[in-house]
């Protein structure tokens, strides 16, 4: 049973560790939670819906377009609620204008789409079995896809002059201006980058368990964001580190304790965690004045 | 860079203008189309001497579907009263209500219908915690409430005021068991919703299955609404080595446990599941999948009896799909209520009340007949063939 738990948990935490990326980036950036951004997976989900059954792309374009467009929604959602009122510093004015924008995606999808649960039909699901591990054709793909994504986030943020203006920005925006980097495009470039993986992440999730719906982004949200926390909000390694780990401690919670605590057990060793390493388990390790 | 700040302001100050806007617009939507009555209540636009029903359904959220149809088929039932000539030419009208499938707008909503004096009867909700929240203030207030839908044990003989058309949980676990033991089965993992519903039924199931000599081999939980990976529950069950799963769920759940389990190796073990799967919806969002699955209902469209087969062809026609279980019940619901009005000498709550209690009232979905303010109906066993519910054997 300990390999399959295993594998169940590492499809999930894969998953939970791309969303947590998004969140641990403009945490990084900006210092603050991008409460809307798992609701911003949800509509690139919702998008890439309707890509494949009303207009029937191949299932590689419909990724790509829909990321691009959830892209696209990422940034706007920065430019619409948190651009015109983080100029002085207001943090908390952020953090509920980011809870409003959660709240609206929710209901406009709740709107435009309705509030069942739609089937998401992508690629035909192969199951295989090797030895006592069950597993199919969409968890390779979902392996496949987060270890390239991160591949690809690694290169573009430690190789790439736009990731070191980005580095430079999650050091001091202030400073960055000064050096002459357009701190704005590269806000918007870090909220477009977590956006465009988040609808990947949506993608494959939903083909997972072959359902979306409005509310999808919320429990998923929940975890990827303890899955920051816990590696350490702001660092890149810590968001994939904590969102595999997560993925594991609740399968083999669920697996060998009960299913009846499955949610709490992530939390349960996030508490732990937090406890001994307030900043994370790869967290920087400086003080927040208050 | 003032006026930069001052456009600014603007720009922003619109943005939020029009999301209120668009948040205007879901709300009014979300109530509007469900009840074009429940707009007009308040303009007291209705016309001399018509009776109110109320309907309190969650209308908005993840059941917001189950909710329409519910309230449709009520109004459905309440339209051919109106049309046979109401009562003594007064009409009847539906003053519907969302009650978002939280009991605490439902004990919100309770209260308003108490108010209203014109209300004198309550067809109302879909969760029980729904229900049970209500109780209390139709008691008070002495308004007689049917439910089609809430099924929790724990509103049996909750309330003098509270009747439904459904069963309840406890005995809908008891059939279960029943319904797994003629399927041969000896071995079962028991599958349930972490709340009211998965209790009541799981609690009745394993005393059931214990005195049938069905053994309980692995038990699990999950989330409604939340759990949507079923991976390390079916590692657990193919562990277990079952003959077959029992399932105190819904729909989607259902749908994802069906979906996972064919790749995880445990595709082959039958899936057996409480009232709560027989819906469309079971095969509409399972497919393939779902292909298999046992289950009970109060209700089939297939039912060749004259009384059924015209609530479905006139349903039919108005809806454009067969009516569902629940909105059977509902439509039960709401025509033992407007017979009881027939029946009663003057339209008030307590006689209204009195008369539903005495009622014996053969519906679309068989004899309903008042114990505790619960039935005990005879329920169907079904099993899912060619993407069909067929009734089993």
């Amino acid at each position: 049973m300990f390999p399959q738990q295993l594998v169940n948990g590492l499809t999930v935490g894969g998953i939970y560790a791309i969303v947590a990326l998004g969140y641990s980036m403009v945490y990084g950036v900006l210092q603050i939670v991008n409460w809307a951004h798992a609701d911003v997976l949800m509509v690139g989900t919702f998008i890439g819906l309707i890509l494949v059954t009303q207009l029937h792309m191949p299932v590689l374009a419909m990724v790509i377009l829909a990321a691009a467009a959830t892209a696209l929604i990422g940034i706007t959602v920065e430019r619409a609620a948190y651009r015109p009122i983080k100029s002085d510093n207001r943090r908390m004015a952020v953090l509920v204008s980011a809870l409003g924008m959660s709240v609206f995606l929710q209901n406009l999808a709740q709107l435009v789409f309705g509030s069942s649960t739609k089937p998401l039909p992508t690629i035909k699901k192969i199951p295989y079995t090797i030895g006592s591990v069950s597993f199919t054709n969409i968890q390779i793909i979902i392996g496949v896809t987060t270890i390239l994504m991160l591949i690809i986030l690694y290169i573009v943020v430690y190789k790439t002059k736009m990731g070191i203006a980005m580095r430079a920005c999650s050091v001091s925006i202030p400073n960055a201006k000064l050096m002459g980097i357009n701190t704005n495009s590269i806000i918007s470039m870090t909220f477009g980058i977590g956006a465009f993986m988040a609808g990947i992440a949506g993608i494959c999730i939903g083909t997972y368990y072959n359902a979306v719906y409005p509310t999808m982004g919320y429990m998923l949200g929940m975890k990827a964001f303890s899955a920051a926390i816990l590696g350490g909000i702001g660092s890149i390694p810590g968001a994939v580190v904590g969102g595999f780990l997560i993925g594991i401690i609740e399968s083999l919670g669920a697996g060998y304790i009960s299913s009846g605590y499955r949610d709490a057990y992530a939390f349960i060793i996030m508490i732990i965690i937090l406890i001994i390493r307030p900043s994370g388990i790869l967290g920087a390790k400086h003080i927040d004045k208050v | 860079m003032k006026r930069k700040r001052f456009m600014k302001s603007l720009l922003a100050g619109l943005l939020v203008m029009m999301m209120v806007a668009m948040m205007t617009v879901v709300s009014g939507c979300s109530s509007g189309n469900t009840s074009a009555n429940a707009a007009g209540t308040a303009a007291a636009a209705a016309p001399e001497g018509t009776i109110k029903i109320g309907a309190s359904f969650p209308l908005t959220g993840t059941v917001a579907a189950d909710g329409k149809y519910i309230v449709d088929s009520i109004q459905f039932a309440v339209d051919q009263f109106n049309e046979a000539g109401g009562i003594n030419g007064r009409k009847v009208e539906v003053v519907a209500e969302d009650d978002e499938a939280d009991p605490s707008s439902a004990a919100s909503i309770a209260n308003k219908f108490a108010e209203n004096k014109d209300i004198v009867a309550v067809v109302t909700s879909y969760n029980s915690s729904c229900a049970l929240a209500q109780v209390p203030v139709y008691k008070q207030a002495g308004l007689p409430a049917i439910s089609p839908v809430s099924t929790s044990p724990d509103l049996t003989g909750a309330s003098d005021y509270f009747f439904r058309t459904c069963a309840s949980d406890a005995y809908v676990g008891k059939l279960g068991a029943d319904y797994c033991a003629d399927l041969g089965w000896k071995k079962v993992a028991l599958l349930y919703e972490q709340d009211d519903y998965g209790l009541g039924i799981s609690k009745k199931y394993e005393e059931e299955a214990k005195s049938k000599g069905l053994e309980i081999a692995y038990t699990g939980t999950f989330v409604y609404g939340e759990t949507k990976d079923f991976s390390t529950i079916l590692t657990s069950i193919k562990e277990a080595g079952v003959d077959g799963i029992f399932i105190c769920g819904l729909v989607t759940e259902t749908c994802l446990i069906a979906n996972q389990a064919d790749t995880l190796g445990v595709g082959d073990v039958p899936i057996c599941g409480a009232d709560g799967l027989y819906s469309p919806a079971l095969i509409s969002e399972g497919g393939a999948a779902v292909e298999g699955i046992y289950t009970l209902g109060a209700f089939t469209p297939d039912n060749q009896d004259p009384t059924v087969q015209k609530f479905v062809k006139t349903y039919k026609e108005k809806y454009g799909s067969d009516p569902s279980n629940w909105a059977a019940l509902a439509y039960d619901a709401t025509n033992i209520v407007l017979e009881a009005m027939k029946s009663s000498k003057t339209i008030d709550r307590e006689s209204i009340k009195n008369a539903i209690a005495a009622t014996s009232y053969t519906g679309v979905t068989g004899l309903n007949k008042f114990v505790k303010g619960d039935v005990e109906k005879e329920y169907l066993k079904f099993v899912v063939k060619n993407g069909k519910f067929e009734i089993y054997k």
